[in-house]
């Protein structure tokens, strides 16, 4: 007969969230695939990359969309690869399937709030609480749950809220069944699965089965029989899918150097995100009381709030403590809470944020999880399923203990509707990844014959995030980037993935450098065909519009411009050039030591050979020093220089990833009876242009205001991949119009610090 | 009687989901309207025609741009957009835009941008373009919104049309895919 009760139970559940979600996504609902939650954030690229890889990608596991020619590992594209994987081999049966990219995320989107309901009422009941607070419990927990606002920013599979109380029923169901060998791999299975669709969902539902561990481990402590069984479980539930995890992951990635992500606070939780409102008609009330907001936190805007009924109901019970404590001994309650507080003490970035990053050396993998705000979820449904589990549990009259669940419920999807309302303005018709809805001035891009081009290269170019180069992106190269490979199936080297190889960035950024450096990207490519260019017609960086103005223009119409240009274009250096024009000024230009200048005005040159380094440029030797040692790395006086001349200083400097990253270069005239800087010159040489296999070009062309000054040249590095050493070779200065050259070898010239080898 | 019970049971939580349900959609349109004019139609422009040469003397640009908040917008910002034209005799400069709300002369909320990388060319006029996110900070009546230029390298350089306007990542990405950009 309670059978009958829940299946009604759920029944009316799964009615009202169907009801919900057509009240706020109807419009979606009757045609997911002419709508998109958003255009903004990562959203057009996360569509867009879904949709590629259904229609064009031939690998299983790779995405070849963009990122030319090395493509990314499923795993890092945010494209769900478990449920795209299974759409892919759908896809060798029903080939259209791709056309329908947009609908299936939207539709998956949509089901996800019906499935958390339906999902948390599971919890409720297994926690053996009445089928009528099960109902309105669920109800209002999935509305209040912020997942939802991650889709404004495209993060489709964050939005999924039903992992981590999926997680938590097939624990319930561990720990009360007798068949724990088969609960156990159904765990696994389903943790796996997670990882496989979001590294973070992953990651939420194993550190709460861990930490469930931990705490029954702790109260078993002495219960030797207890804990060797329990182990077992342990390895099966959170060993063996990490393992299987990482092996599968490790495998299928080809790619090197990714970064190795630094300890960041921006995306941590707080307190504050989980007991103040940032967006339900509450929050004036709550700020009225005190400010919540934490301007230094991004997280802030989604936030972990778990509801002004939750919060009351919480302080009644640790008020009424005594009373009610026996409430936390019932189904396991003491144990979910006290895990939830320890996932929670991490998302809010705890002990790490203590200046204790050091720690995470230990278990390197865990770097790369930086938005340790989306963990404290786990906290809001054990600490909100809780609330109703006390009312439910705490007050035996019928009617007020329905009335209450009712108040309760009602105020808590009346704040949490607030999320909804918000998400509700970011939905955009029409889906502009199908070809007929691309706006008219753009659409002949559709038309081109991809045939001829082996890949496309948007201009300004940009490989955003996990990149330490050049960064140009402009929204408009980034929403035209995605046109040409999602309607033709051309892939691009421009980029917007979060981890991307470093090596290979760099290679590809490369191919906006003067032709003389050797670019190792050449081979890597798998054919001589042309590259087509879509320029933006915004403001280009010099090496870009230098590479721009090397390609034939195909079509310029008011909004954007085509060309395309010959692999070999790209790639061709003729060195009789600079052979004839060193043999021509040999004669004529003035000679001091090996170099020969246009003019004699002041020249500095300084290789290093002296030194003792393992890492050298040309010669034998290179400035070498701790990023965080004396940042002192040249020291000249200026009364060699001309107070109206303009100099150039170059140099060249090492760099391997993220390595050299987070280092400012400063030239600065120093004032000795000021004891203060009169000038000060800061580059970050990462985005200086001009890469020569691992070394990068970088110069300052500056003016001095006082002879009697020092010029002293800086690095200042941030205490991010401190524990690093930079490198610098052959710094020169020479006025900015004069030409400087040198033969250092029989195959090799400098002119102007620019390195020739013929 | 059992069946009895059930009866009961699934009338009240029938009765009470319709209840509820009504309730809530009634409740959470009063609550909550749906403003699409926040988003796309509150904007605004300051612009600022004047030349403001700065040298090795000046550590701040002295056109300082304001606006009086409650004049334009007492709700969220997202973000701002700043656009100035500039003039350097060279690259290597530290300039950093600053922008600031003040009230009664305190700083409330403060954020300074290099500007060097948008420093392509020397001896002329170059747009800087900088977007400032707010993160849908709620700014009061009479506070200030006022930008000008950190010249911390004491560099020698030219600065004009320094205009402030209101800015919407979704709607300038609407404009670009709708073509109204």
């Amino acid at each position: 007969m309670k059978l009958y009760n829940k299946n009604i139970a759920l029944f009316i559940l799964t009615i009202m969230s169907l009801s919900f979600v057509i009240f706020f996504y109807g419009d979606i609902l009757k045609s997911p695939n002419d709508y998109m939650f958003s255009y903004v954030g990562d959203a057009l690229k996360n569509y867009a990359n879904f949709k590629y890889h259904l229609e064009y990608d031939e690998s299983l596991f790779t995405y070849n969309g963009v990122f030319y020619p090395y493509g990314e590992s499923l795993f890092f594209t945010d494209i769900h690869p478990a449920i795209v994987t299974f759409y892919k081999l759908l896809s060798y049966i029903f080939p259209s399937i791709g056309y329908y990219s947009v609908g299936l995320i939207n539709t998956q989107i949509l089901l996800s709030i019906v499935l958390t309901s339906i999902v948390l009422f599971f919890v409720f009941i297994k926690l053996k609480v009445s089928e009528f607070t099960s109902v309105f419990g669920a109800f209002s927990i999935t509305v209040l749950s912020s997942h939802i606002l991650l889709l404004e920013y495209g993060h489709w599979a964050l939005s999924y809220a039903w992992a981590a109380p999926l997680a938590w029923v097939l624990l319930i169901n561990f720990l009360e069944k007798e068949r724990k060998i088969l609960w156990s791999i159904i765990i696994a299975i389903n943790t796996l699965f997670w990882f496989f669709t979001h590294g973070y969902q992953g990651l939420s539902t194993l550190l709460f089965t861990a930490s469930v561990f931990l705490f029954l481990f702790t109260k078993n402590i002495k219960n030797v029989n207890y804990l060797t069984k329990m182990l077992k479980y342990f390895v099966i539930q959170i060993i063996v899918p990490v393992i299987l995890y990482y092996v599968v992951v490790t495998f299928s990635d080809n790619h090197a150097s990714r970064i190795d992500m630094p300890f960041v606070t921006n995306y941590i939780s707080d307190i504050n995100f989980v007991i103040s409102p940032n967006n339900s008609f509450f929050k004036p009330l709550f700020y009225s009381i005190y400010n919540f907001s934490i301007p230094e936190l991004s997280w802030g805007v989604i936030g972990n709030y778990i509801g002004i009924s939750s919060i009351i109901v919480i302080v009644i019970f640790v008020f009424r403590f005594l009373k009610l404590k026996h409430l936390l001994e019932q189904s396991n309650f003491f144990i979910y809470i006290l895990a939830s507080i320890l996932v929670l003490l991490y998302s809010f970035g705890i002990p790490f944020k203590y200046n204790l990053e050091y720690l995470l050396d230990y278990i390197p993998a865990i770097r790369q999880f930086t938005g340790l705000g989306r963990f404290a979820w786990i906290f809001y449904f054990v600490i909100t399923v809780f609330s109703f589990f006390i009312i439910d549990k705490s007050i035996k009259n019928k009617y007020l203990r329905y009335s209450l669940v009712l108040l309760s419920a009602f105020v808590m999807t009346l704040e949490g509707s607030s999320y909804h309302y918000k998400i509700s303005e970011f939905i955009h018709k029409p889906n502009v990844l199908k070809k007929e809805n691309i706006a008219s001035v753009y659409k002949e891009l559709t038309n081109v014959d991809v045939s001829k081009y082996q890949a496309v290269i948007t201009l300004p170019f940009f490989i955003k995030y996990g990149n330490p180069y050049v960064p140009s992106f402009t929204h408009k190269s980034g929403y035209l980037y995605s046109i040409i490979p999602s309607y033709t199936g051309l892939p691009t080297l421009n980029a917007v993935l979060s981890r991307p190889s470093v090596d290979e960035g760099r290679k590809i950024t490369q191919i906006f450098s003067p032709n003389q450096y050797k670019k190792d990207i050449k081979n890597d490519f798998k054919s001589d065909k042309p590259f087509l260019i879509l320029y933006t017609k915004e403001k280009l960086v010099k090496q870009e519009q230098i590479f721009l103005d090397k390609c034939k223009l195909l079509k310029s119409t008011e909004k954007y411009e085509l060309y395309e240009i010959d692999f070999n274009t790209i790639f061709e250096y003729d060195s009789d050039i600079i052979v004839d024009e060193f043999n021509n000024i040999k004669g004529s230009y003035y000679k001091i030591d090996k170099w020969f200048l246009s003019d004699t005005s002041y020249f500095y040159y300084n290789n290093f050979d002296n030194l003792d380094t393992d890492t050298i440029l040309l010669g034998t030797g290179s400035l070498s020093k701790n990023k965080l040692d004396s940042n002192l790395i040249l020291k000249l006086d200026c009364h060699e220089l001309e107070l109206e001349k303009e100099y150039n200083l170059s140099f060249w400097y090492f760099n391997t990833g993220f390595n050299q990253a987070f280092t400012t270069i400063k030239l600065m005239e120093f004032n000795k009876s000021s004891n203060k800087n009169d000038k000060v010159y800061t580059t970050n040489p990462l985005h200086s242009e001009i890469i020569n296999s691992m070394w990068i070009y970088v110069e300052f062309n500056f003016r001095i205001t006082n002879k009697n000054n020092v010029l002293k040249l800086n690095n200042e590095s941030g205490k991010l991949f401190s524990d690093n050493k930079i490198y610098i070779d052959n710094i020169l200065i020479r006025e900015s119009d004069v030409n400087v050259f040198s033969q250092l070898s029989d195959s090799l010239i400098i002119k102007n610090n620019h390195i020739f080898t013929y | 009687m059992l069946k009895e019970v059930n009866s009961k049971f699934i009338i009240t939580l029938t009765a009470s989901a319709i209840v509820f349900m009504i309730l809530f959609f009634i409740a959470s349109n009063k609550i909550y309207t749906k403003n699409e004019d926040l988003v796309f139609s509150k904007t605004f422009t300051l612009k600022n025609n004047l030349v403001d040469t700065i040298n090795a003397n000046n550590e701040y640009s002295s056109i300082n741009s304001f606006i009086k908040l409650d004049s334009i917008y007492t709700d969220k910002l997202e973000s701002v957009k700043i656009l100035s034209t500039v003039k350097t005799e060279t690259k290597n400069i530290e300039l950093l835009l600053v922008i600031s709300v003040e009230h009664n002369n305190k700083s409330i909320f403060w954020k300074s941008y290099k500007l060097q990388n948008q420093i392509i060319d020397t001896g002329k006029w170059q747009e800087i373009e900088q977007i400032v996110d707010l993160n849908n900070k709620t700014f009061e009546e009479q506070y200030i919104l006022k930008t000008y230029f950190w010249n911390k390298s004491k560099s020698s350089f030219l600065i004009k049309d320094i205009s402030i306007e209101s800015y919407n990542e979704l709607q300038y990405i609407s404009d670009i895919i709708l073509n109204k950009n």
